[in-house]
Order: C-alpha cells, then structure tokens, then sequence
C-alpha cells in the first residue's frame, strides 16, 4: 500500500445565510464537511452520508438539497440557506415557530432539516393537502416523533397563511 | 411523599401540569443551536477511529500497525496489547467484551485496533493501512442451532453458547393445561431491528495528568454509566466525570459503556489529549447494539368460555456476539409473558444465547414488542378458534386494577380495559367488522410495561433530584435523569413549577453533568416522569417548606397556612395576604440571613426483588405499571402485496399527562418503531454473517409517506404513587403497533403470518399459495 498525499486545496467562496466565506477546501469535501465543520454551522447534520436521511438538507437557491451529496467546489457562486440563516435575530421564522408550538420536535436531530424542508414546501405550495406534505417529506427520516406532529406543523401554519 | 401529594390534590386546577405547553428545550433545537456530540471540539483535540473486523468469526493471527504508524498526522495506533485487561459488560458475571479484541473477533463490527489522528481523513486513512491476518473460524448465526451439541463456542466458557438461561414456574402449569378445554402451541419469531438514532453514537474522552477522567457522552444513563466505568477501569467515581451532551436519539441505545468509549479514553490517556469519535452509519448499525431477535414458543390454556387460565413461554433470546443486556432483556421479557391478562398459572424457560452477530441490547419495550407479538397474535388465533371478537377476548381476560398477577405484580391503577374500549370505538371497530371490506383489514393489539425495574442495576431502583431557588425566585432543578428528547426536562420543570408555585418559564433545569447531579439509575424502563418526577417533587416541596417558613415570618402567619401560585405566595383562606414568591427568596439569601435555598428529594419506590423461585412481593419489580392498545386499520393490494397504512388508534394509560403533547409525541413515535420491525426492518446477512443492509439506502426506517394517521389516546388512571398521578408512557404503543399490525393483515388476507417482518415478498408468497389452493 502506499501513503497517500494530501490533495491539493482549492480557494472557494461560499455564499452562505447572506455572507461571503473563503475556505480551502480539498475537492472531494461535500457541503456538509464544510459547513459543519470549517464554518461551524451547528445546524447542519450528518446522519448517513448517502442522502437518505435528510439531517444535512440546506436549500440552495430556495431548493432543497442533501448537503452530504453536494460537493462544497459546487456550491460556490450560490446562495446557501441553513437553519441559521432562517431566524433573524430573536424573531423564529413562522415555520420554526410552528414546529416548537405544535410539539414537532424531540431529540431535534432531524430538525432543521425538516424545518428546511418545510419552508421549501410552503414556497413552492401554500397549500398543501396532508398527502403532499408527506409526500414532500420523503427523503427526511425521524425516528423519534412518527413524523405527526410535524405534519401537524406544516398543516397549521398553512392554514394561518390562508389555506384550508 | 404522601403528604406532597395531598397538598397538591387539593388544588382544583393545576398551572401548568396537563397542559400543552412548548417543550423546553424546543426553541434551540428549531433554531439549530443545540450541541451534539458531533458538534463539540475541543482544543488539540485528535480524531480516532476503528478498525473493524470483516469476519464474523475469526482467530486473529497477526497485526501489523506499522504502516498506519508510519502516516503523517497518526499519534497513536493501539491493539488489545496497549489495553489493560479490562472486559466490558451490563452484569458483573457476563462481563465478557475485550474493547479491543484479544486472539478472536466475534462478529462483523468488532473492534481489532484504533487510530488517534490530527484529523479524521487521516485517521481513516491510517485504519486501512493496518494489516490483519486471520484463520477464519466456523460462524454460527442460528441461535437455536448455536445451543446444540458440537456447534463451535463463540466464547469458549460458555456452554453450548447460552450466556444465561432463566426458569420458573407460578401457579401449577401442568394441572393448568390439564383443566383447560383448549390448548393452543404456536411459535412465532421477530427480527434483528436497529435502533437507527439519527445521531450516530460517539464520544469525546480527556484523561488528563491528575488522571482526571472527562468523557463527553451522547447517553441515557450517565451515573449508571459512570459506574460501569468505574468499575472497568477500576478508577474511583469521583474521578470521572461524565458530561452528556444532546442525546440525537436514544431508544434504549445508549445505556451502556461502549468498547469505543473505552478505546478512546485510552488513546487519550496514551495521546495525552483529547480524542473525539463519532461512529459512521454503516458503524452505528454494526457496532452499537441493536434488539433480539427471539424465537417464541408459546403455550396457552384455555376454557370454553374464553377465560384463559394457563401459559408456558419458551424463549431463545439471540444476543448476539457478546451477552451485554441480553440477560437483563431476556428474564425481563419471560417476566412480561405473566401479565396482560389474568392467569393463574405460568411457566418460563428462556435461554440467552450467543451468535456471531451485532450485539443484542436494550430497545424501547426491553422485550416487550417480542413477547406481545407472540401474546398478541395467539389471542387472535384463540378468538377466531373459539368464534369470540377478539375485542371481547381481550376485554374478558385483561387484567384490572388491584390485580396481583401470578407472578407478584400488583396493579394499582390498571387501565387496560379502558384502553381496548377506546381503541375500539376510535377505530369504529363492530361496524367495520360488520361490514368488512375487501382486502381491507382491522387488528388490535394489548401491550404491558414496567415503569422502572428493580435489579436494572444492583437492587436499587431510586431516583434523585435537588432544587435550588435562585435569590430573584427562579428555579434551577438538578435532576439525575436524562432527556433524550423525550421531554424530561419539561417534565421535570413543570412539576417544580407547579410544586412550588412558579412560573414555568422561570423553572431551568440541569441533568447533564455527574459532577453536579444526584445519582440516578437513567432514562430507561419508562421510569422518566414517575421516578425523576417523584424526585423533583419531593425536593420542590423540602425547598417551598424553607420557603414557606420564611414568608410566614414576613407575613407572621403559621407557614401551614400558605399557598403559593404563580410566583405568589398567600394565605389559602385569604389570598389577599400574599407576598411575591420573589421577594421572600430574596429576603432569605440577600438581605437577612444568607441562607442558600437547596431542596433535596429522592424517590425510593416499594417496588421489591424477586425470591430464589423468580416471584415478588407486592408491589413487584415496580411501583406502577403502564399499559396501552392499538387498533389499526390496513390496506393490503392482492397484487403487489403493498400494505397500506390507513389509521392508527392507540389508547395508553400513563397515569396522567404531564405534557400531553409530549406523551403524543411518545406514541406516535413509538409506533413507527413498532410497525417498522412487524413491516420492513430486520438486519439481514449472508451465511459467512456478513451484514446486507447496514445503510441507510437498504436498511428502511417508516418515512412521513408510509405511516398512518394517528390518533392517540392519553388514558388519565392518576396512580397514587405518582407525581400528580403520573405513571410512565413510551413503550406499549411500539409493542401494541407490531402485534395489531400483523393481526390486521391476517384480517386483510386470511393469511396468519407468525415471523416478523412481514415483507410484501413473504405477504405475495403466501396469497399467490392459498390462490393456487
């Protein structure tokens, strides 16, 4: 076997919650890797590595991604929304506040990641019906709450904003 | 005790307690700001990680570390010989886990040698250049087959591969069976399900130079942890400090010290430095534990009318490479099999065996979901042979309160028979059976649990808490339990909220750190609410007595005459005389005489050990007893197989709520696990034991589209013995959902599946059988 050299780092500016990082990242790092660990973003989870579980969803250009399955290099030039960018200040976006009021929440592992999911959802379809929100959903794993009092969540807010 | 209880049943109408109120923890977590194990890093801090073993049985001929040795940026690589000779284990007699493995591997996942790294590329990097030779050894998977003559020992000072066998008889099983009119002898088995925590495990150890011990633990249990330890390493508690961090789930998972903790706090002691791990995926199914797939035989004794009078529970409990909680879960689960219903007689045999599989431990329900699944599915089976619905089975042999079970349980409050009702009606339960529709089918399901277990650790069962009044009013609970998202901690404020009087927005709470807590045996066996909960009312009550007696000063009033509510404390026959809750905790530390306000309370429940022959005193391994129901409603497609959940309705009697939306949270989550392990979930291998499915792509867990509406029912029985009336919740409804799910696609089919999971292939199986019948 034979030692295998660092590779090189590349220069990236990532776009992240509004502000501009420069990091050095080694181009096989995902998003994940970069934001969790050299910005430190507390929000953004690893639970599988392979875009099953959901835990590291950001949205990147308002869309849903598995952060774990996009390479950092990717992301550059885009604007990169994590759980930390959806509060301002001390003011909970409505979809957070939601999930605290309705008891979406247990361990809170899968949190901000169905918390993204959600606001995504809402933009696309304000409305949506029970089976939509879980169908939307699918890609997210939790293992603690059955996922009902999320679903829950995402009806009432719906409802607020006008729905049925 | 009994006098907090009293006070607080005379107030008509409780603040805070039973009402949904935002848990307190909700608002970091949403936010993202919450720290797990994962999270936290600490300064010069290495990355290790763990070679493990490919082979599931294997003599280990040779380890080359050099290479690995010889990468840049690799402080340490450690074998068995750089360890002491410690081995790990739940009971002193079993201790039988190498962290590191000496001369054998055991199974797929066992630890063969470890890395401390300045990165955790380089200490993955380093793993792969460590060479290992071995001679490959036969591999026994079956535990049926691993306790017959001549099979290979996986450890060679068992006995035909059985870790620990229970036996005993209540009652006279034979004339049992003998005065029964029918008799009913089926087998049934269950899957080797995985926890699946979305956090994966891990830890970060620091040994320093005063041989200080600091392990950050993402656990359940942290003082019964830091007493194994202890007691491995051979260090005084004091010298070891257990922080636990978030918990990202837990589901019985993390309720024992790993071989991974032990190997990290010596490569920290050997690095001098602190070292983090945190387990990959494929590692978190492989090298945590998971539950015991069980072989059931169950006997049962029946009259003519139903009443069912007898049963004999033969179990083979596979736990895997190494005995860790096996024996706990298997005398347990051969313990549940005397309840549920009342019978007079009962019998065990149950036998823990060794295989050379992931190891076997604590998962929600501690048997409990096996030992219903068998109970369960033969109730139906005694219906439909006796022409009974099995609603009315069940409702004429359920157990009732003031029931002392054969065994020697004694139930208090008992709401089982109100749990079959609700679920019956909820689900519309005669009408749909009148009108049945096609390929449609409904199933119910009872389920039993204990609320804390005497003999979990030592003979103790107890639970402690202190409760310090800050000098503006606030209150800090110190609690020696643990939340694992479960709502502990919400629990716990609200009770010292509504015990003293305050705000339950002034109420903190700490249960992280064994340097600061009380000891507590942990967040296990549903013992949360009841046992910590009984804990910080107590020591709530011994600070407002400190309280009180000082505010009867200022007020010259006997403090026996005060009351106290939101942040008010006033004379009960007159609130108009009150003073600020406030004000007194100020005038008692700052202005007169600086007394600390520490109100200490402990929970020491009359639950009581079993005799020689297996049977308790009343009231029996635990204080109090919980008890639930399901009824389901599926959907089976006669061509694909798929099953379609259409509704969940489970009723459970907790006691009462303290957080209602917390105790629906618990079962709704509860019940994914359950039908998870009756539908899809199962670790799978190959005949050399190497695992199939240990991602998350091949291994399914119930997704937001595949799990039914639920409706949960909080049956309020207010036992006596708990805080408030609280008993614990958390657990039946996992058991009852595996069970009335299998009974509602036997109803949907006609088809009596007795092995779970029931797959959509076995499900085809089988309709594409009896079509050709």
């Amino acid at each position: 076997m034979r030692i295998i050299k660092p590779e090189m780092k590349q220069k990236v500016s990532l776009k992240v919650n509004g502000d501009y990082y420069t990091v050095f990242v080694r181009s096989n790092k995902t998003l994940l890797e970069v934001l969790s660990n050299d910005l430190g973003l507390t929000g953004v989870k690893y639970g599988c590595g392979t875009g099953e579980c959901g835990a590291c969803t950001v949205l990147i250009d308002g869309k849903p991604v598995s952060s774990c399955l996009m390479l950092a290099l990717d992301a550059e030039g885009k604007e990169i929304t994590t759980i930390e960018g959806l509060s301002h200040g001390e003011k909970l976006h409505p979809v957070q506040e939601s999930f605290v009021k309705h008891g979406a929440i247990q361990c809170g592992f899968c949190t901000p990641g169905f918390v993204l999911k959600a606001v995504a959802l809402l933009r696309e379809n304000s409305h949506p019906t029970e089976e939509e929100i879980r169908n939307y959903l699918i890609g997210n794993l939790c293992r603690c709450t059955g996922y009902a009092k999320i679903v829950d969540a995402i009806m009432a807010l719906s409802k607020e904003m006008g729905g049925k | 005790m009994l006098k907090t209880v009293t006070l607080s049943k005379l107030k008509r109408e409780y603040s805070v307690i039973g009402k949904k109120l935002p848990k307190i923890d909700a608002i970091p977590k949403v936010t993202g700001d919450v720290l797990y194990i994962d999270n936290i890093k600490l300064p010069d801090m290495l990355w290790a990680k763990i070679l493990r073993s490919p082979y599931a049985h294997a003599k280990i001929k040779r380890i080359d570390t050099s290479k690995a040795e010889q990468l840049p940026g690799v402080k340490l690589v450690i074998t068995a010989k750089d360890l002491p000779d410690i081995k790990i284990g739940f009971i002193p007699e079993l201790y039988d886990h190498s962290p590191l493995a000496i001369d054998k591997v055991r199974y797929v996942g066992d630890e063969v040698a470890a890395v401390a790294a300045i990165d955790e590329e380089t200490a993955e990097k380093a793993i792969k250049l460590i060479e290992v030779e071995y001679e490959l050894l036969p591999v026994v998977l079956d535990p049926e087959e691993a306790m017959t003559e001549y099979v290979p020992l996986i450890h060679e000072n068992s006995k035909r591969n059985i870790a620990k066998s229970y036996h005993a008889e209540f009652g006279n099983v034979e004339r049992g069976f003998k005065e029964a009119k029918y008799i009913f002898e089926d087998r049934f088995l269950t899957t080797q399900q995985a926890h699946v925590c979305l956090e994966t495990h891990g830890c970060i150890a620091k040994w320093d130079a005063n041989d200080k011990i600091t392990l950050w633990e993402s656990c359940q249990i942290p003082h019964t942890f830091r007493m194994h330890l202890a007691n491995f390493l051979n260090i005084p508690q004091g010298k070891i400090s257990i922080k636990k961090v978030t918990v990202g789930g837990g589901f019985g998972s993390k309720t024992e010290v790993f071989a991974y903790d032990i190997i990290c706090l010596f490569l920290a002691k050997k690095a001098g430095r602190p070292v983090k791990l945190v387990l990959s995926r494929e590692e978190e199914f492989l090298g945590t534990v998971t539950r015991h797939p069980m072989v059931i035989e169950i006997k049962t004794g029946v009259k003519g009318d139903g009443t069912i009078t007898t049963r004999y529970v033969k179990l083979i409990v596979d736990t895997g490479a190494y005995a860790s909680q096996g024996p706990l879960v298997t005398g347990s689960t051969a313990w549940k099999g005397a309840h549920y219903y009342r019978i007079s007689n009962y019998k065990y045999d149950a036998h823990c065996v060794y295989t050379n599989k992931p190891i076997c431990s604590a998962y929600r329900t501690f048997g409990g979901v096996q030992i219903t699944f068998a109970i369960e599915l033969q109730m139906d089976i005694i219906a439909e042979k006796l022409g009974i619905d099995p609603v009315e089975l069940r409702l004429k042999n359920a157990n009732q309160p003031g029931d002392v079970t054969v065994i020697g349980s004694e139930f208090w409050t008992c709401g089982l028979k109100e749990c079959i009702e609700k679920v019956a009606e909820g689900i519309n339960w005669y009408e749909k059976k009148k009108m049945k529709m096609p390929n449609r089918g409904l199933g119910i399901a009872c389920a039993f649990m204990e609320c804390g277990f005497r003999g979990f650790i030592g003979n103790t069962d107890m639970s402690a808490a202190f409760v310090k009044v800050n000098v503006d009013g606030t209150v800090t609970v110190i609690t020696g339990g643990t939340d694992l998202g479960t709502g502990l901690e919400t629990a716990m404020a609200k009770i010292a909220a509504e015990e003293l009087g305050v705000r339950y927005q002034d109420v903190t709470v700490i249960s992280q750190d064994t340097d600061v807590t009380p000891f507590d045996v942990g967040e296990v066996a549903s013992r949360g609410t009841h046992f910590c909960g009984n804990a910080v009312m107590a020591a709530a009550f011994d600070a407002k007595k400190q309280i009180f007696k000082a505010a009867a000063e200022l007020l010259k009033c006997n403090p026996l005459d005060l009351e106290s509510t939101d942040g008010k404390i006033y004379l009960s026959n007159n609130p108009s005389v009150a003073i600020p809750f406030s004000k007194v905790t100020r005038f008692m530390q700052l202005e007169e005489k600086g007394v600390p306000i520490l109100g200490k309370g402990y929970y020491a429940p009359d639950s009581t050990m079993p005799d020689e022959k297996g049977k308790y005193k009343p009231p029996g391994a635990c204080p109090v007893y919980t008890f639930g129901a399901l009824t389901i409603e599926v959907e089976v497609d006669p061509e694909t197989a798929e099953v379609k959940l259409i509704e969940a309705i489970c009723a459970t009697d907790l006691g009462r709520a303290i957080n209602p939306l917390g105790a629906e949270g618990q079962i709704e989550g509860g019940i994914q696990h359950g039908l998870g392990l009756a539908l899809v979930e199962g670790l799978l291998f190959d005949k050399e034991g190497r695992p199939l499915n240990a991602s998350l792509s091949d291994y399914r867990i119930l997704g937001a589209a595949d799990m039914p509406k639920i409706k949960p029912i909080l049956v309020e029985t207010v036992d006596p013995k708990g805080p408030f009336g609280a008993k614990g919740g958390s657990q039946v409804e996992t058991s009852a959902a595996a069970a009335a799910i299998a009974n509602a696609i036997c109803d949907a089919t006609g088809i009596r599946f007795k092995e779970a999971p029931i797959t959509p292939e076995k499900i085809l199986h089988e309709l594409k059988k009896k079509r050709e019948a």
